[in-house]
C-alpha cells in the first residue's frame, strides 16, 4: 500500500490537518510536562518513601487490606470491557496531526522526524501509522549485524526503488547495543538519516535508548515528538474513553474502601477525582502504565453478578448501574533498597535497550552468565522483569519503583 | 587562707546531687552521640549520592554540638558562673593540656577546624600521605580511611597543620577516574582516542553527564593514553577503572594496536 492507497489519509483531499481525539496530543519533547501532585499527597509519597528506607519490604504490606480480601480481580472480558488496552489509532490520529506539516514536505530541511515513546506509552503506534500512510517499515538489525557493524542492513531502505517513499524505522532501541562494537550501525544510521541520504522517514525510540544516544549523537533535535504527559484530566477522559459502553448503563469505579466514586460512566460531572490525578503523577503521566495499574486495581464482588439496577431517572431515561471496586492499593512491586549494584546496573542495561535477551547481558555487563541470570530470576520473581519477545523487560507495574531506584543513584533516566 | 578562699568562690560545693547530675548529663551525651552516629550510618547507607555525602557530613557537626552543649551544662554545675572564675579555670585547663597533652590537644583542635573547613567529610576520598581510602568516621581526634584493600587507617587530625591533603570528590558524589594506557607509538592516535572514549561511553559505571576525555602524550618509551571520566558513584571508582582497562585492552588488541613494550627504566637515567 502506498501513501495514495490509503482512502482515510488521501491528503489531496484535505485541507485541514485531521482531528484527534483531544486526550492525545504530541508536542516536542521540551515541552513535556510530567504532572504534578497536591501538596498532600506529595507529603504521603514522601513519607511512605521514607518509610521505606527505614524497614525492609514487608510483603505483608502488599496485600491486599482485609476489607478489600473479599473482593476479586476482574475477569478478562470484563476488563476488555471497562479497561481494554490503548487502541493505537488513537494516538495515529494524533500524531498525523502533529505531522501534518511535515508531511506536506514543510519543512523540507527535516528529513526525518523522531517519536519518542516512554516504556508502554504506545507500543503499537508507529507500525500501525506506516500501514496508514504506506510507508515501508524497517526492522532492527540482528545482534550480529549490529556488533559487525554490517552496513548491509541499510538495503532494506526504499531509496533505490522508489526513493520519495516515506519509511518507519519503529524500534531505534534496538539498533544498537552498549558495547565498544555495538555502535556504528546507530551512529552510521543517524548520520545518513539526518544528511537525507536515506530519504524521508520517521524513527520510534524508547525514551532511554534516547536519552543515551543523544550522548552518542549530540545534536540537538528540537523537532523530536512526544505524546504529551496524562494529566488528571487526560487520564480521565482516556479512561472514560476506554470503556466499551453499553445503552443505558452507568459504570461506577468506586473506591473499594471508603466507598466514594472515583469515575462515573457517562457522567455530567467534570470533577477530577484526587485518586485519578495521583496515579498521573505515580506514573509521570505515561498512559500505559498508568492504563495497566487501572486495570489491576478494578475489582469485583465474588460469585455476584455486579450489576445492580437503579431505577432513578437520569436525564430523563432509566440506568442500569454497575458497580466496579477499585483497590485502594497500587499493588506494585517494590524493589528492596538494599538492591545490590549489580541489580541496578541489569535494570539500567534493559531500559537502556528497551528489553534484552538474556544471552547478551555477559556481553554487556561486567558479570557472568550464571550472575545475570540469577539475578533476571530473581527479579522476576518479584515481578519487576518479565520476558517479551524473547527480550527480559522491565514490566509496566515495576517500571515506576525500577526509574526511581536508578533516578535516586544517579544512573542515567530518561527525560520524562 | 586567701587561697583556700578563692578556691571555694571559683568553684561550687559539689555534693552527691551534682555529681549525679554530671553523671547523667554525660551519660545522656554520650548515648545520644552514639546513637546519632549509628543512626546516620545506616541511613547513610541506604542513601546514595549527593544526599548521602550531605547526611554523613552531618555527623562530626552533630556530635560537636551535642559535646558542646554538654560542657555548656556541665560547667555551671562546677564553677561559680562568672566571667573571672571562667577565664581563670579554663586558662588554667589550657595550659595544663598545652603541656601535658600538647599532641592530644593539638588534634582535638584540628578536629574542630577539620568540621570548619571541611578538608575531609564522611564519604569523601582522600589521600593523606601515602594512605587513600574513603572517610568513613570523623571523630574527635582522628579521621578513619577505609582502603581498597579493606585497611582500615587512622589519621590523627593533626595532620592538618603540616601536610596536604588530597580530596578526590569533595563533598561530591562525582569522582574522576583515569585509566592508563601505554601503547607502542606506531599507532593511529585519532583511531585510538575515539576507541577509548567509546569504551568509556559503553561503561555500564559511566555517569553519562560528566565529561569523558583522552589525555594523550608522547614519552621516550611510546605514548601514554590518559582515558578521564566520571563513575556513577564515588565507591564504583576501582571497578570503573578495572572495567574501562579489560574493555579498552580488548578493544585494542582486537584492533591491532600494539602496547609499549619497553622494560621499566628510570626516566631522568634513560639517557645514562
Amino acid at each position: 500500500m502506498t501513501r495514495s492507497d490509503s482512502p482515510r489519509h488521501d491528503r489531496a483531499d484535505e485541507e485541514h490537518p485531521p482531528e484527534s481525539p483531544s486526550f492525545w496530543s504530541f508536542v516536542p519533547i521540551g515541552e513535556y510536562q510530567p504532572p504534578g501532585l497536591p501538596a498532600s499527597s506529595a507529603i504521603a509519597d514522601a513519607w511512605a518513601s521514607f518509610k521505606r528506607l527505614l524497614r525492609k519490604v514487608d510483603q505483608s504490606s502488599l496485600q491486599p487490606a482485609r476489607d478489600e480480601a473479599k473482593l476479586r480481580a476482574l475477569p478478562e472480558v470484563q476488563l476488555e470491557h471497562l479497561a481494554p488496552p490503548i487502541d493505537p489509532t488513537e494516538p495515529a490520529d494524533a500524531l498525523d496531526t502533529a505531522l501534518y506539516d511535515w508531511l506536506d514536505n514543510k519543512p523540507a530541511d527535516w528529513p526525518i522526524r523522531f517519536v519518542i515513546g516512554q516504556p508502554y506509552a504506545h507500543p503499537e503506534l508507529l507500525p500501525l501509522w506506516a500501514a496508514r500512510h504506506g510507508a515501508a517499515v524497517i526492522e532492527p538489525p540482528s545482534v550480529e549485524q549490529i556488533l559487525d557493524g554490517d552496513l548491509d542492513w541499510f538495503d532494506q531502505w526504499p531509496v533505490d526503488g522508489n526513493p520519495g517513499r516515506l519509511w518507519v524505522l519503529p524500534r531505534l532501541a534496538h539498533c544498537y547495543l552498549r558495547h565498544t562494537d555495538g555502535l556504528k550501525l546507530v551512529r552510521t544510521l543517524l548520520a545518513r538519516a539526518e544528511a537525507g541520504e536515506l530519504g524521508r522517514g520517521v524513527i520510534g525510540c524508547d525514551s532511554w535508548a534516547w536519552a543515551y544516544l543523544m550522548h552518542l549523537w549530540p545534536v540537538p533535535h528540537p523537532g523530536a515528538l512526544t505524546a504529551q504527559a496524562f494529566d488528571g484530566p487526560r487520564l480521565t477522559r482516556l479512561l472514560t474513553h476506554q470503556i466499551k459502553r453499553r445503552p443505558h448503563r452507568r459504570v461506577r469505579f468506586r473506591n473499594a474502601s471508603t466507598g466514594n466514586d472515583i469515575l462515573s460512566v457517562p457522567s455530567d460531572d467534570t470533577e477530577v477525582h484526587p485518586e485519578i490525578v495521583r496515579l498521573a503523577a505515580h506514573t509521570r503521566g505515561n498512559p500505559g502504565t498508568a492504563l495497566t495499574y487501572w486495570r489491576r486495581s478494578l475489582r469485583t464482588e465474588p460469585h455476584e453478578d455486579v450489576v445492580e439496577t437503579s431505577d432513578e431517572p437520569i436525564s430523563g431515561e432509566v440506568f442500569d448501574e454497575e458497580d466496579v471496586w477499585v483497590s485502594a492499593h497500587l499493588n506494585e512491586p517494590l524493589l528492596p533498597n538494599e538492591a545490590d549494584e549489580d541489580v541496578a546496573l541489569v535494570l539500567h542495561a534493559l531500559l537502556l535497550h528497551d528489553g534484552l535477551p538474556a544471552a547478551l547481558l555477559p556481553t554487556l555487563l561486567p558479570l557472568t552468565h550464571d550472575g545475570c541470570l540469577a539475578i533476571l530470576l530473581r527479579l522476576q520473581r518479584a515481578r519487576l522483569i518479565a520476558q517479551r519477545d524473547e527480550r527480559w523487560a522491565v514490566t509496566a507495574t515495576g517500571y515506576s519503583s525500577v526509574r526511581s531506584l536508578l533516578a535516586g543513584r544517579d544512573y542515567l533516566t530518561d527525560g520524562f | 587562707m586567701n587561697e583556700n578562699l578563692s578556691s571555694t568562690q571559683i568553684f561550687r560545693e559539689i555534693d552527691l546531687v551534682i555529681m549525679l547530675e554530671i553523671a547523667a548529663i554525660l551519660a545522656v551525651a554520650v548515648v545520644l552521640i552514639m546513637a546519632m552516629q549509628r543512626a546516620m550510618n545506616w541511613l547513610g547507607q541506604r542513601l546514595y549520592g549527593q544526599r548521602r555525602l550531605t547526611l554523613l557530613a552531618l555527623v562530626p557537626l552533630l556530635r560537636l554540638l551535642i559535646g558542646i552543649s554538654a560542657v555548656i551544662l556541665i560547667v555551671p554545675l562546677v564553677i561559680e558562673p562568672s566571667l573571672q572564675n571562667m577565664v581563670a579555670v579554663l586558662g588554667t585547663v589550657g595550659i595544663a593540656l598545652g603541656f601535658a597533652l600538647k599532641d592530644y590537644a593539638s588534634s582535638l583542635i584540628a578536629g574542630v577546624v577539620a568540621i570548619g573547613e571541611k578538608p575531609y567529610r564522611n564519604g569523601d576520598w582522600v589521600r593523606i600521605g601515602d594512605h587513600y581510602g574513603e572517610v568513613i568516621h570523623v571523630g574527635m581526634r582522628t579521621v578513619e580511611l577505609i582502603t581498597a584493600d579493606d585497611d582500615r587507617i587512622v589519621i590523627p587530625h593533626n595532620r592538618l597543620w603540616n601536610d596536604s591533603i588530597v580530596n578526590s570528590n569533595d563533598g561530591k558524589p562525582r569522582l574522576q577516574c583515569v585509566a592508563d594506557f601505554y601503547l607502542h607509538p606506531e599507532h593511529d592516535a585519532d583511531l585510538v582516542r575515539s576507541m577509548l572514549k567509546d569504551v568509556a561511553l559503553t561503561s555500564p559505571y559511566l555517569h553519562l553527564d560528566s565529561p569523558v576525555m583522552v589525555i594523550i602524550e608522547e614519552r621516550p618509551w611510546g605514548t601514554h593514553y590518559r582515558l578521564k571520566a566520571y563513575p556513577v558513584d564515588s565507591g564504583q571508582q576501582f571497578r570503573f577503572v578495572t572495567d574501562l582497562t579489560v574493555r579498552g585492552k580488548e578493544l585494542l588488541t582486537r584492533q591491532g594496536i600494539r602496547f609499549a613494550a619497553t622494560a621499566a627504566i628510570p626516566e631522568s637515567g634513560a639517557m645514562a
